[in-house]
């Protein structure tokens, strides 16, 4: 064979396509990440670029991680440069203001307490599309609810799902309810909030495309 | 009452938990998916672009399994977060091209397949190079492998715990080495 390899570029293009048996001994994606990170001994970062020159999949990932690692360092580094003195500069100023306007309080003020709670509410994630396996719900209620009811629908607003007294604001769907529905039908769910005084908050109702 | 505290979630604690309830989670959730979302598409192959909000929802799931695993509420931070997203991204990644798994959708579409897995002219030269570093004392190979992953001399020494004009000269030499072994191959640098 003669083929022409001309430059550093295409020797490192030509390298990211050689091929390789598939390997079992391949690190998990975290030590990859770790050791892109700095985080390994010299050791373990030795054995595992070692095991770059013979995996393409690693070597994949290891350019992954660096872009990452990358990111971060130039994260800290204009931290450090630009962000610090700009955050003593105003955390001095801050200080200074909220001196001065602390002592022009009048000492006998009134204390102002305000009104009656305002009515509880449930807002609900907004997620376009969830796999079955992976059907996780999650909501926002009032820190004084006693617990909420999930109920989920298909199209027609069958009951596909329903659980009560959940005392989180998420919820994992079991995959097992939702079998008989194809991907791309649409799933409605909807949370009932309980409150101690006995009342009840319904949210609004939302829609998922199930994949 | 348990509240959530910053720079934590309180994901998917177990359903049957009678604990208190813990703090609205929304706006902490619509961060934690933005946070991902944005790792996950800076890192995700254009191939497997179309997986992204998926990769989300299993770094999530990921997330949420650790507290779980905990009983407790989990500390994060951008790195934390920037590994979960990167980890089902290999994860994914791996998957397909162990199993040469097609796009949905795109069964026919050449473009749309890894590379890597597509047989080529290059790839042979690719195996070329990968059996003449086999070749190279460890630490030249170390830094030739680092060069040819994109790395900069001054990031080689950084890695390999080098001094600069040390990993210089590993470099350099290691890649006049692979290229005279390349030529003995017949593949002329």
């Amino acid at each position: 064979m003669s083929t022409p390899v001309n430059d550093l570029a295409r020797l490192s293009r030509a390298f990211a396509l050689r091929s390789g048996a598939e390997r079992q001994d391949c690190p998990d994606p975290e030590t990859v990440f770790e050791a892109a990170m700095g985080g390994l001994g010299r050791d373990q970062t030795d054995a595992l670029i070692d095991h770059l020159t013979q995996c393409v999949e690693c070597s994949q990932a290891w350019q992954l991680a660096s872009a990452l690692a990358e990111e971060n360092t130039q994260v800290t580094r204009i931290s450090a440069t630009w962000t610090q003195p700009l955050a003593i500069a105003a955390m001095v100023t801050f200080v200074a203001i909220g001196a001065t306007f602390l002592a022009m309080l009048p000492q006998d003020q009134t204390p102002v307490y305000r009104d009656a709670p305002q009515s509880a509410t449930v807002t609900l994630s907004e997620t376009g599309s969830l796999k079955r396996r992976a059907f996780l719900l999650i909501w926002s209620g009032d820190e004084q609810a006693t617990g909420y009811t999930l109920r989920v629908s298909d199209e027609k607003l069958a009951r596909l799902f329903v659980t009560r007294d959940l005392k989180v604001t998420e919820y994992l769907v079991p995959e097992a309810s939702l079998d008989n529905l194809p991907s791309g039908a649409v799933v409605y769910w909807q949370i009932e909030m309980q409150l101690p005084n006995g009342q009840i908050v319904q949210s609004a109702t939302a829609r998922v495309t199930l994949r | 009452m348990n509240v959530t505290l910053p720079g934590t979630i309180g994901l998917n604690k177990l359903p049957d938990d009678t604990s208190t309830i813990p703090a609205p989670l929304h706006e902490r959730y619509r961060e934690l998916h933005l946070t991902l979302t944005r790792a996950v598409r800076r890192i995700c192959p254009r191939w497997l672009a179309e997986e992204a909000e998926d990769l989300v929802q299993e770094a999530l799931l990921k997330l949420a399994q650790r507290e779980r695993r905990e009983q407790n509420v989990v500390a994060l931070n951008k790195t934390y977060l920037n590994k979960v997203a990167y980890s089902v991204v290999v994860d994914e990644m791996r998957r397909r091209q162990r199993r040469l798994e097609p796009i949905d959708g795109a069964d026919d579409d050449v473009e749309e397949i890894p590379d890597a897995i597509t047989p080529s002219a290059d790839g042979i030269i690719g195996d070329a190079i990968a059996d003449c570093l086999s070749r190279l004392k460890a630490d030249r190979r170390r830094a030739v492998t680092l060069h040819l992953l994109g790395h900069s001399v001054p990031e080689t020494a950084h890695i390999l715990g080098f001094k600069a004009k040390q990993a210089e000269n590993l470099v350099y030499r290691g890649i006049a080495q692979l290229r005279e072994c390349l030529l003995g191959k017949g593949v002329y640098p």
